[in-house]
């Protein structure tokens, strides 16, 4: 792979390159700052797009869709429609969810992250920690699900752990500090924020108890190396 | 047959997954139209038709792309429906203005009215995979391009961006899109 060729691959899509590209990012300076500043664009570019979302007031559009011949089902999507809007409003009285009400709101963005069952691999993880700026000082267990989400404009490593106990979610937040920590129970998922340096991490299970001793060893086991 | 009490978990589910895409929703609709009325409308239009099909939805780890191919398509429903008068790109820039403020600076505000700049071609699926985390395979389903074109869009839509700022762009190997 020559500069030119790198410099097109890393600009479409840096976040999934080919072990060729990333084999030349490895002998070539230039293109590794290319690929650095890319991805430091590419930053910028979340924080730009994450405009403020509105409160969902009632939609105007949604009593005069009521009507026959569905006026059943019209009207149970008006209702639908409604408690979901006035739902957020509520959420969004406040200029900011609190932490813990963001996360549950993101778990149940992603109910798959759960279900995975086979272990995700070592570079895989590291991709998103790095992103994040963050890393683990022991290993933890078996990863089942790593993504990087983006999170109040910040991307996070959103990651399933697998252990002997429990199965456990855990969002990185380097951006979010906590004073102390927090217990939290909504929606069948129970969690704890608890303070890292000065992120935080969020630890939670649905459906199970969350073993807190091993959240704290979780907490106790994150760096922020940015 | 359905009773009361699975239509009540269905929707609790529908609620809850809805409410969580909502922002996501809400932000690809406004980058998309570049209008915040027109974003809350296709956002409302979306949570109604996905609902009035949610019996179609089999596999809720497909839902964010669902949701978005509604959202797509509630958008350019809005565009054949009326018919919306050519407007400068910094007129629409002075309109979206309060959107397009950001409290963490200059900086941001002034990315923000790059990509505003971007051709619709570039921005979408730049917003696809940068904001809403979508692969290459996945944005050229939603645009119905093959994945070579959608990386050629994106290249470009980042070249464009740092030309904007300054910075010696790549050759991007061709004219056209």
């Amino acid at each position: 792979m020559n500069c030119l060729e790198f410099r097109r691959a890393a600009g479409a899509d840096p976040q999934h390159l080919e072990a060729g590209a990333l084999e030349h990012a490895r002998d070539c300076a230039g293109c590794a700052r290319y690929l650095a500043e890319i991805k430091d664009l590419d930053a910028r570019i979340v924080r730009a797009l994450s405009i403020d979302v509105p409160a969902s007031g009632v939609s105007r559009k949604v009593v005069p869709i009521g009507i026959a011949p569905r006026r059943r089902v019209f009207a149970l999507a008006a209702s639908v429609v409604l408690a979901v809007g006035v739902g957020t409003a509520g959420w969004l009285l406040f200029p900011r969810p609190t932490l813990a009400a963001a996360v549950v709101e993101h778990m149940r963005g992603e109910p798959q992250s759960w279900d995975s069952h086979t272990p995700v691999d070592e570079g895989v993880l590291q991709a998103a920690l790095n992103r994040s700026g963050a890393r683990f000082t022991t290993s933890l267990g078996r990863m089942m699900y790593v993504q990087s989400c983006l999170f109040r404009g910040h991307h996070v490593p959103h990651l399933v752990l697998e252990t002997e106990s429990a199965r456990v979610t855990l969002l990185l937040l380097p951006n979010e500090s906590v004073r102390a920590r927090t217990n939290f129970a909504e929606g069948g998922y129970e969690g704890v924020l608890l303070p890292v340096g000065k992120g935080s991490v969020a630890v939670l299970t649905h459906g199970v108890p969350l073993p807190m001793d091993l959240a704290e060893h979780i907490s106790k086991s994150i760096e922020w190396v940015k | 047959m359905i009773n009361d009490a699975d239509g009540r978990d269905e929707r609790r589910r529908f609620e809850a997954l809805a409410r969580g895409l909502r922002p996501e929703l809400y932000r690809f609709a406004f980058w998309l139209a570049r209008d915040r009325a027109i974003a809350e409308d296709v956002v409302q239009e979306t949570l109604l038709r996905a609902w009035r099909s949610w019996e179609h939805l089999r596999d809720e780890r497909a839902a964010k792309q669902w949701f978005l191919t509604i959202a797509r398509r509630e958008h350019a429903r809005i565009y054949e429906r009326k018919r919306f008068e050519t407007v400068d790109v910094n007129d629409l820039i002075a309109a979206e203005a309060p959107a397009l403020a950001s409290v963490e600076g200059r900086d941001t505000e002034d990315l923000r009215q790059a990509i505003f700049r971007l051709d619709d071609d570039y921005r979408e699926p730049l917003v696809l995979q940068v904001l809403l985390g979508c692969t290459t395979q996945e944005i050229a389903t939603q645009m119905g391009l093959t994945q070579g074109a959608v990386l050629t869009r994106l290249f470009r839509a980042r070249n464009q961006l740092r030309k904007h700022f300054g910075v010696e762009p790549v050759d991007d190997g061709a004219e056209s899109p």
